[in-house]
């Protein structure tokens, strides 16, 4: 393709993108501000202006409660992704080359499969008269049954099994192209293991890591099917407590300023981790989706 | 059901090869086919307009089936049913499809919430729904129903008067009944001592039996269970009755073991909980020696009934069904399933006495008349749920 011919018009290309981008994306998103400044008339009657009422009312202590919990919840999903995914990602990422194309494909494919019916399962797994508990009070490691299901532990556990592929491939992507022979260089210059981890491994691999908590943060923040199911209905997260507004108290308003202000928060972070890592951003997230 | 979630699948619970049979049935539920719902969005209306001058409606293979009633208009040879899972007897179906020759599907919806999102969402190709009172008020005022013709529905003089022209559908313009129950406390009596009987022991008791406690994840139920013991109503309005009502809810939420509207038969079933508030009819999944009382304070009375929503692409046979379904013959059948008591006197004595005897499903007058049915209200459904935010994440 050098003849120059085929490359003379490359931006018809964007065309279906941008026509996707901007009927499901944009167009949807426009509603969403368009509500979240209406007030509630009656059933599915709203009247649209510019009422700031639906953002004073997020200022409740009730619901900034759940913001902390929720950004509580998702941070500790997202810590707990990079403890099991960090070492993972570099065993995976120093393995012989033909081993790493079965093993990445068995951690993608129960990916596949439904969030729900993995969630359900750990559902099943977790509970009181579950096998995890009939293995450990057979150990006699818990007296009485497993009270794990319907706790915001359980909740924990479901989000980090359900996130760790997110984090784990940004991390194997910079693990696997990680310089060796700079690691071998500063062994070779005397700093020891975990010095030449601290100083040379994790810098150079730094972008997969922010590019890894990124992609689990931000789902995890709008998390509905894993605290509904796991956290026995008692744990007041942002994606519930909005399906609550839409679905219990018709109230499409307050919801559409619930889900709006959760996403220019987590559009602030965005915009953070683009000025940290830079253009080093653009090549990790490629890479990593 | 008041603003209910789920009166779903009794799958788990062990109730023999008919649960299997349920399963399969369930699993094997036809969804609307995509040439379906075309002709559903295209040609019902079309249908429709067709009926105001025409005495032929439906498809191209109209059905020979017998018309009772003596309806004017030809009957359609489909009927696609929106339905709460486990609520419709498979024999009246089976015994309704074969009678008229027609092919009948269901899907199914877990809650109120859900049928109104999913219809007000555009959802298109259903002639059945099964909504509860307060539901039926918000499809109604939201143009989501179509007018029922009461002389297609002859049977609905069966129904018992008390049961027509409630509030929230006055001269049941849109809805007929469908069968009937009560929100209440359940109990395993082998591992409860006390004779529960009021809301105040619920609450009393819950340090005691704490973390074996349920209750369900509606709104309406629970802050009205607790309104009700302070003794004020069900539907209050008032916020500091509300506010004294939630907190008597976050005071016991360190007992509460799950806030479930679908899983509590099975947790009582496998005996991890032993106390819940819950539905009348769910209770009789539950195979372990237990109770249900409808507490002394008082308590919710629903109602749930059949409609047609707008659009519906065979109302004919809509009307029709619901005409058949209500004779007492066919209405003591419902209840041999559900659990729930039927709207149509008649019916009652032709239900196991196991089951009409019981005042668990058939409550004694002086109780029912200490029961308030669930309102439809802007102002409700948003304190109600501020309440149960507050409460949650409390």
């Amino acid at each position: 393709m050098r003849d120059g011919h085929a490359v003379a018009e490359p931006r018809a290309l964007i065309l279906p993108a941008w026509g996707y981008y901007a009927t499901f994306l944009l167009i949807p998103l426009g509603f969403i501000v368009a509500y979240a400044f209406a007030r509630t008339t009656g059933f599915f009657e709203v009247t649209f202006g510019l009422s700031g009422a639906n953002f004073r009312r997020l200022w409740d202590p009730i619901y900034l409660k759940i913001y902390k919990d929720t950004f509580g919840m998702a941070l500790a999903g997202t810590l707990g992704c990079l403890a099991i995914g960090y070492p993972f990602a570099y065993w995976l990422g120093t393995r012989p080359h033909r081993h790493k194309t079965l093993l990445l494909l068995l951690i993608v494919v129960p990916f596949w499969t439904s969030i729900l019916i993995r969630t359900y399962a750990w559902a099943l797994l977790l509970a009181g008269d579950g096998p995890l508990s009939g293995l450990l009070q057979r150990l006699h490691l818990i007296g009485g049954q497993l009270a794990l299901l319907n706790t915001s532990k359980a909740v924990w556990i479901g989000l980090v099994y359900d996130y760790l592929p997110l984090m784990l491939f940004p991390l194997y992507v910079s693990i696997e192209r990680l310089d060796r022979s700079l690691v071998e260089a500063a062994r070779d210059l005397g700093l020891g293991r975990w010095r030449t981890f601290a100083r040379v491994t994790l810098p150079l691999t730094l972008p997969g890591v922010l590019t890894g908590c990124l992609l689990t943060f931000v789902p995890m923040t709008g998390e509905y099917v894993v605290p509904s199911i796991l956290g026995g209905g008692k744990s007041a997260l942002f994606g519930p407590i909005v399906g609550s507004q839409f679905l219990n108290a018709i109230d499409y308003p307050f919801g559409a300023a619930m889900a709006l202000s959760l996403v220019v928060v987590l559009l602030v972070m965005i915009v953070l981790y683009l000025r940290v890592l830079g253009r080093r951003a653009e090549a990790n997230l490629g890479a990593a989706l | 059901m008041g603003a209910g979630i789920a009166r779903e699948g009794r799958s788990f619970v062990t109730d023999g090869k008919s649960d299997y049979d349920r399963m399969i049935d369930h699993m094997l539920r036809k969804p609307l086919s995509r040439r379906n719902v075309l002709r559903a969005a295209w040609v019902g209306p079309a249908a429709m307009a067709l009926a105001a001058c025409s005495k032929k409606v439906g498809g191209s293979a109209a059905s020979t089936a017998p018309t009772s009633g003596g309806s004017p208009a030809a009957l359609e040879d489909q009927l696609n049913i929106y339905n709460w899972a486990a609520y419709l007897n498979p024999k009246n179906l089976k015994a309704f499809e074969k009678e008229y020759s027609i092919t009948a599907t269901q899907d199914f919806y877990a809650s109120n919430e859900e049928l109104i999102a999913k219809l007000k969402g555009g959802a298109q190709g259903y002639d059945l729904i099964a909504p509860t009172g307060y539901a039926v008020e918000i499809l109604a005022k939201t143009g989501l129903l179509t007018p029922l013709d009461h002389a297609k529905i002859p049977n609905l003089t069966n129904v018992d008067p008390q049961f027509l022209d409630a509030g929230f559908d006055p001269g049941n313009q849109y809805s007929a009944p469908k069968d009937w129950g009560t929100t209440g406390v359940g109990y395993l009596t082998d591992h409860v001592s006390e004779d529960i009987t009021s809301w105040q022991q619920f609450f009393d008791l819950a340090p005691q039996y704490s973390g074996k406690y349920t209750v369900l994840d509606s709104s309406p139920e629970v802050i009205g269970g607790a309104l009700k013991m302070l003794g004020y109503s069900y539907n209050s309005l008032e916020q500091s009755q509300i506010d004294e009502a939630t907190q008597q809810l976050i005071d016991i939420k360190p007992d509460i073991a799950a806030i479930t509207s679908s899983e509590y038969r099975q947790m009582m079933q496998r005996e991890e909980t032993y106390v819940a508030i819950g539905w009348n009819g769910d209770f009789f999944y539950v195979k372990k020696p237990h109770k249900y009382v409808i507490p002394s304070e008082g308590s919710e009375f629903w109602l749930d009934n059949w409609a047609i929503p707008a659009g519906a692409p065979h109302p004919e046979l809509a009307h029709e069904f619901i005409n058949w379904i209500l004779t007492p013959e066919h209405q003591a059948t419902e209840t041999s399933y559900t659990y729930y008591a039927s709207a149509v006197p008649e019916a009652k004595p032709l239900v196991d006495p196991a089951i009409s005897g019981d005042p668990a499903i058939y409550p004694p007058p002086d109780v029912v008349a200490k029961l308030e049915t669930a309102i439809a209200d802007p102002l409700f459904l948003q304190l109600r749920n501020d309440a149960w935010t507050k409460f949650k994440s409390a």
